[in-house]
């Protein structure tokens, strides 16, 4: 290698001031030798503690909810208020369940909207004595459990086929149901609520359809 | 690896091959020196390329009309060409372009394997232009930085298996026992780019994992293709040229096995800090952001090594361009990582979510702390691989401080505009429009960094081929116009 390049004279190529040999072997005796580098383990010792403290302060901040999708404490426990906030008992308005039931399921197809029903197939629900007796536990068990064979409405001989609703239907719904029929169309008996129609449910259990000499 | 390197450097302290010559190193030099320059002009290209297509991307924020028509170039498709050339493209090849030569003057063996590498390499760039055209042609994936369609996954994937093969061979045929930290952030870096790209392509393409853990996965890979592969590189990088172009040891060098372990330790889950309000539990980005606290062990460890070498010996600055690369670089990572690690707390995330703030980290990240590395290596590598001079110091100056304007410009852009886009936003009475004028003046300047981006990528690619094509003068034919490397002084530090 001739002298005459200099630094100067190649402005176009970084000189190495280092060898790679040496540049392993000097850095690798470093990592033997005893360290006086301070300033590094001063910084990176206060970086360790610094994140230490953080990561200390800020899991017990954030960690702690495992299953919320909310941040903040304040947040979170706004939510749980919420969820827990006192509930009085639930108070149904059976008419207006069963008004819309009676509609929506299969009772105005065969019973009709003025719930006549049809004659000679489908007997009527306005002035039946099935419907407006004292006994609410009769057109209960009729739509819970539901009717096979003759029978006799208002003085019409009717021989249907009326499906079970029991297995379908929650008891505020059939309760909802038989309050509607009970007092529509000039009916007027009284209001069933969610206890009887439990109750009578619980009374019949699982059974098959009734015919009207076992009602 | 750090272990083993302490255990293997304890056993056998003088297992040294006599590398010592010049001529050792230049056998190297010529035996990596295609597949290197392959890397090195694949790097160049893809930036030109990548710089471009950020341009019109930037462009399209402030005038929506620019190129409106061609359906290639709307922003739906430019803009994640813009990100994966980026990635891909200008930072795999130049980080790999490092890390092959680390890796061979380290090992100080000539392993050979040329062709394999070219090939690998080649292959690697098939890949990247590959997922491109498919990206134009409209068969884009919906994850950020995997918008590859899925059949330039298996090319990437068996191309990077060849250039992480050759790596592990070259590293064990290492003539030195001990290892140096290049050498175990490069290896770290291969093995977790491999696990990374395989886990993110198999939960979100092969067998997509439901709902909610895709975003969580696309924001983890993300995170980590910047905290797992480039940065890791770009450490590796400075950590060899920071005492071949100062000629002293790095300072505080024995604290490196802190900073790698801590670093991979962190980074590895930081990612998913920024899915904090997503439709996940909040313990998740709760996780995430202790673990981006944490990266400040390691950031205060390798920012003070870097910068007191760098200090140290200051004056080397004015003579060689690539101590000038290395201190922009440094200094950008510091920026970097304050950014990242403060900007993940959640009083932070109110302001700066779903703005551009996100995008002026990443773009500083990767410009800036990355780019910068990567570019002073090349400017240290060429003339090596070819023996002749740099053909413009003008050159090399003009990208330099272009490519520092570009850097501030777009910085302050995204990164102050993104914070007063999220403040405007935050406030219940700003209309969009409002915002979006606001942000007028913020996008303009973006604009404009984006251009001198573009002047620099193309001041590089000059000196690529300025330094390919010029003749030998006959010095370069005769002598070696690299001298004979100094020996590295230990002193106690």
């Amino acid at each position: 290698m001739s002298d005459e390049f200099q630094n100067r004279d190649l402005p176009g190529i970084d000189q190495s001031l280092a060898s790679d040999e040496s540049i392993v072997k000097t850095h690798a005796r470093i990592r033997r030798e005893p360290s006086t580098a301070y300033p590094v383990l001063f910084f990176t010792c206060s970086a360790v503690v610094a994140v230490i403290i953080f990561s200390w302060f800020y899991a017990r901040r954030y960690l702690g909810e495992e299953n919320s999708y909310l941040h903040e404490r304040a947040d979170i426990a706004l939510y749980n208020d919420w969820q827990e906030r006192p509930r009085g008992p639930i108070v149904y308005d059976y008419y207006a369940i069963g008004e819309s039931l009676y509609t929506k399921m299969a009772c105005v197809g065969c019973h009709q909207a003025d719930g006549n029903g049809l004659p000679g197939q489908f007997p009527p629900l306005a002035g039946s004595e099935y419907v407006v007796t004292e006994d609410h536990a009769l057109p209960t068990k009729i739509l819970l459990a539901g009717l096979v064979g003759p029978i006799t409405v208002k003085g019409n001989e009717y021989n249907g086929n009326m499906a079970a609703y029991g297995p379908g239907l929650k008891d505020h719904e059939i309760a909802g149901l038989v309050t509607y029929i009970r007092k529509s169309w000039g009916n007027e008996a009284s209001e069933v609520n969610t206890d009887q129609v439990a109750a009578v449910r619980a009374e019949i259990g699982d059974r098959s359809p009734y015919t009207v000499e076992e009602l | 690896m750090n272990l083993i390197g302490n255990i293997c450097s304890s056993l056998f302290t003088d297992l040294s091959g006599d590398s010592k010559s010049r001529e050792g190193v230049r056998g190297i030099d010529a035996s990596i020196r295609f597949p290197l320059l392959t890397l090195i002009k694949s790097a160049f290209i893809w930036l030109i390329v990548a710089t471009v297509f950020g341009l019109i991307a930037s462009i399209k924020l402030h005038s929506p009309g620019f190129l409106a028509d061609c359906s290639v170039l709307t922003y739906g498709k430019v803009d994640p060409i813009f990100w994966n050339t980026l990635v891909y493209g200008w930072l795999f090849n130049a980080g790999l372009a490092c890390a092959v030569f680390l890796l061979s003057r380290l090992g100080g063996n000539n392993v050979g394997l040329g062709v394999f590498l070219t090939i690998s390499v080649s292959l690697w760039n098939t890949g990247v232009l590959a997922g491109i055209i498919g990206i134009m042609w409209g068969e884009q994936l919906p994850f950020e930085w995997l918008e590859f369609p899925a059949f330039a996954a298996p090319i990437l994937f068996l191309a990077f298996l060849g250039i992480g093969t050759w790596s592990l061979l070259t590293f064990r045929s290492r003539i030195h026992r001990s290892s140096y930290a290049s050498q175990w952030w490069i290896l770290a870096s291969i093995f977790s780019f491999s696990w990374i790209y395989t886990a993110a392509q198999v939960m979100l393409v092969c067998m997509p994992a439901q709902g909610a853990i895709q975003t969580l996965v696309n924001s983890w890979y993300v995170e980590n293709v910047f905290g797992l592969f480039i940065a890791p590189l770009a450490f590796a990088t400075l950590y060899y040229l920071l005492p071949k172009t100062l000629g002293t040891a790095v300072v505080g060098y024995k604290y490196s096995g802190w900073a790698f372990w801590s670093w991979f330790l962190f980074a590895s889950f930081s990612g998913i800090a920024d899915l904090a309000n997503g439709p996940i539990p909040a313990w998740v980005s709760s996780l995430g952001v202790i673990a981006t606290f944490g990266l400040l062990i390691p950031t205060t460890t390798m920012s003070i090594q870097f910068l007191s070498s760098l200090f140290s010996r200051f004056s080397v600055i004015w003579d060689s361009a690539t101590a000038r690369y290395l201190l922009v670089g440094c200094i950008t990572f510091l920026l970097v990582m304050y950014h990242k690690i403060f900007g993940a707390l959640r009083g932070s995330l109110d302001t700066t979510q779903f703005s551009l703030y996100d995008s002026g980290v990443t773009q500083l990240a990767l410009f800036g702390f990355a780019g910068m590395t990567f570019t002073g290596a090349i400017y240290f590598i060429l003339p090596r691989l070819l023996n002749k001079e740099l053909p413009s110091t003008s050159l090399i100056d003009l990208q330099f401080w272009s490519h520092l304007m570009g850097l501030i410009l777009v910085s302050i852009g995204l990164i102050s505009g993104g914070t007063q886009q999220g403040e405007l936003m935050n406030g219940s009475t700003a209309e969009a429009l409002v915002v979006v004028k606001t942000m007028q003046s913020s996008f303009y300047l973006t604009t404009i960094g984006m251009v001198f981006f573009l002047i620099g990528a193309v001041a590089s690619g000059a000196t690529y081929i300025g330094i390919m094509l010029s003749t030998r003068t006959p010095e370069e034919t005769e002598t070696s116009l690299i001298k004979e490397a100094p020996e590295l002084e230990y002193s106690a530090s």
